[in-house]
């Protein structure tokens, strides 16, 4: 593992776990009179969106998919639900199309950054599931038994 | 999946590297962590936080297959629902919108994890590939007093991309001159090989030969066109893009796996599959528990108390199977993540029935079956074969 990729899954790892703990804590958001599947389907929202941002901030803002996806965050937050998809490139079609709604902020950019952010996020995400699944493990095994 | 990634956990939890006193403290971090009250807020810069941080991190490093669980997590309920019942409604699922395509994409990307997944080792490679490339692409513009070295380079660089014309130019420059070896010139091998064609590359630019590939990098004003293209400054505008893009999609090669596609089309739309397999993975382990038992059990003992759900001296059973009755009415996800908790597991009734007759013979008590029988549970969901 290079000493890039380690730094960035400790620094993701760190955050992750703070804002886990976060959502974890019973706080006034979780005792409120709704039924429990909504609760456990808000809660899996919460820490999808805390694991993105997370990785996100980790990853620092040198680079466009991680700005994009930090103002859409902010965005979200304040409840304006304004979709941020002003298109740069006018909506292409295919399968660079179907990338550039995967990358986040990819409908701006050109094909040559698209291709480079692709891979730095493609980097990313795979330490974020890295990470994950190794948190997932750790609760259930230490929990269960 | 469970017990294995048991083993693991608990493997990186006994390692040597740890000592005792922090390990109880990695354990009282988890149980604040699990939400019980805490008196004081614990500070995550401390050390305790960090040692948590190495257990993880190391159970994360040691168990490269432990991501195979989130695949077959994927690939179990969500294969059985839509095999049992094709007329599910997705909105009871509320996980995908799609479910053969996120079948498809975990049984597709499967063996890659299985396989361990050594993403950042590719990546090392891709990184010495690209400045190996830079630097050649530097050293060649420096040395050679022409685009030869460079255009030779730069054929490499697209052949990747269009190998038929690539075919060519070893036919053309091995003609020429001598220092070329066609076998190791393709694909990674082209940065050497290009270092190495350079120095004899001069005569035959010399003697005018064509042959040669694309021409003009960065900060070369001079350009030596192919046969029959032009040289205005949008053609090579455009060809300088196009180099950019194929060594964009080379390095992306090395990151996604079953990444030995040739097409351009085919390789995006590979990329695209991974990452759309990743983020779905982050979406099942979001909805994982992830420590949070006791933000949930509060909450089933409010609903119980709230409404009259007939008689409050019912057995635990009891109360555990309206909890997931009515919980399956409104989402399927968070009844198996509630009955998960528990350590509960659903099933027909006749492999229920199999498993306690077998059970009981062989041992009088078995403390760890807990089966949920009767009631309006069992009987909806005798036909289907719902499992976690």
């Amino acid at each position: 593992m290079s000493a890039t990729t380690e730094q960035l899954e400790r620094n993701f790892t760190h955050r992750f776990l703070t804002s886990l703990r976060r959502i974890n804590s019973p706080d006034s958001k979780t005792t409120t009179t709704h039924a429990a599947g909504l609760v456990i389907r808000r809660r899996s929202l919460r820490i999808k969106r805390a694991a993105y941002s997370s990785m996100a901030r980790a990853a620092g803002s040198h680079r466009a998919w991680t700005r994009a996806l930090l103002s859409r965050a902010r965005s979200q937050r304040r409840r304006q639900q304004h979709d941020v998809h002003r298109r740069r490139q006018g909506r292409e079609m295919g399968r660079a199309g179907k990338l550039r709604g995967l990358v986040p902020g990819g409908s701006r950019m050109e094909m040559g950054q698209l291709l480079e952010e692709t891979a730095h996020y493609v980097q990313c995400l795979a330490v974020q599931v890295r990470v994950m699944q190794a948190v997932a493990d750790h609760f259930s095994s230490s929990s269960s038994m | 999946m469970q017990p294995c990634s048991r083993e693991m956990a608990a493997g990186g939890l006994n390692s040597p590297t740890t000592t005792t006193p922090s390990h109880q403290f990695q354990l009282h971090d988890l149980h604040q962590i699990h939400g019980g009250h805490h008196t004081h807020h614990f500070d995550p810069s401390s050390a305790s936080a960090d040692d948590f941080l190495d257990q993880i991190l190391s159970s994360a490093a040691s168990s490269p297959w432990s991501s195979a669980a989130a695949a077959d997590l994927i690939k179990s309920p969500w294969a059985d629902l839509a095999a049992g019942d094709s007329t599910h409604d997705d909105n009871n699922n509320g996980f995908f919108n799609d479910d053969p395509a996120a079948i498809n994409l975990a049984s597709k990307f499967r063996h890659h994890q299985i396989n361990g997944g050594d993403t950042n080792n590719n990546h090392n490679n891709d990184n010495k590939m690209m400045l190996q490339q830079q630097l050649l692409m530097a050293s060649a513009a420096a040395a050679a007093g022409d685009g030869a070295p460079l255009s030779l380079f730069n054929g490499f660089g697209s052949g990747s991309i269009q190998p038929q014309q690539h075919f060519h130019h070893p036919a053309t420059q091995g003609a020429g001159g001598g220092a070329m070896q066609p076998g190791q010139s393709f694909g990674a091998g082209g940065g050497q090989s290009g270092a190495a064609a350079s120095p004899g590359k001069s005569q035959p630019q010399a003697s005018g030969s064509t042959g040669g590939a694309a021409t003009a990098s960065q900060g070369k004003p001079r350009v030596r066109a192919r046969r029959g293209q032009a040289t205005d400054p949008h053609s090579i505008a455009e060809r300088l893009r196009r180099e950019r893009i194929a060594e964009r999609m080379k390095s992306l090669q090395e990151l996604v796996p079953n990444a030995n596609k040739t097409d351009k089309a085919s390789m995006l739309d590979e990329i695209i599959d991974y990452v759309k397999f990743l983020q779905l993975q982050v979406k099942v382990l979001s909805m994982s528990r992830l420590g949070g038992a006791g933000a949930i059990a509060p909450l089933v003992t409010n609903d119980m108390s709230s409404e009259a759900n007939g008689g409050g001296s019912e057995s635990s059973m009891t109360m555990t199977e309206q909890q997931v009755a009515k919980l399956m009415e409104e989402d399927m996800g968070s009844a198996m993540q509630y009955l998960q908790g528990k350590g509960l597991c659903l099933m027909p009734i006749s492999l229920a029935t199999a498993i306690s007759t077998a059970t009981c013979r062989n041992q009088p008590s078995s403390p760890n079956l807990s089966v949920l029988t009767g009631g309006d549970v069992a009987v909806k969901d005798s036909t289907s074969a719902t499992k976690p």
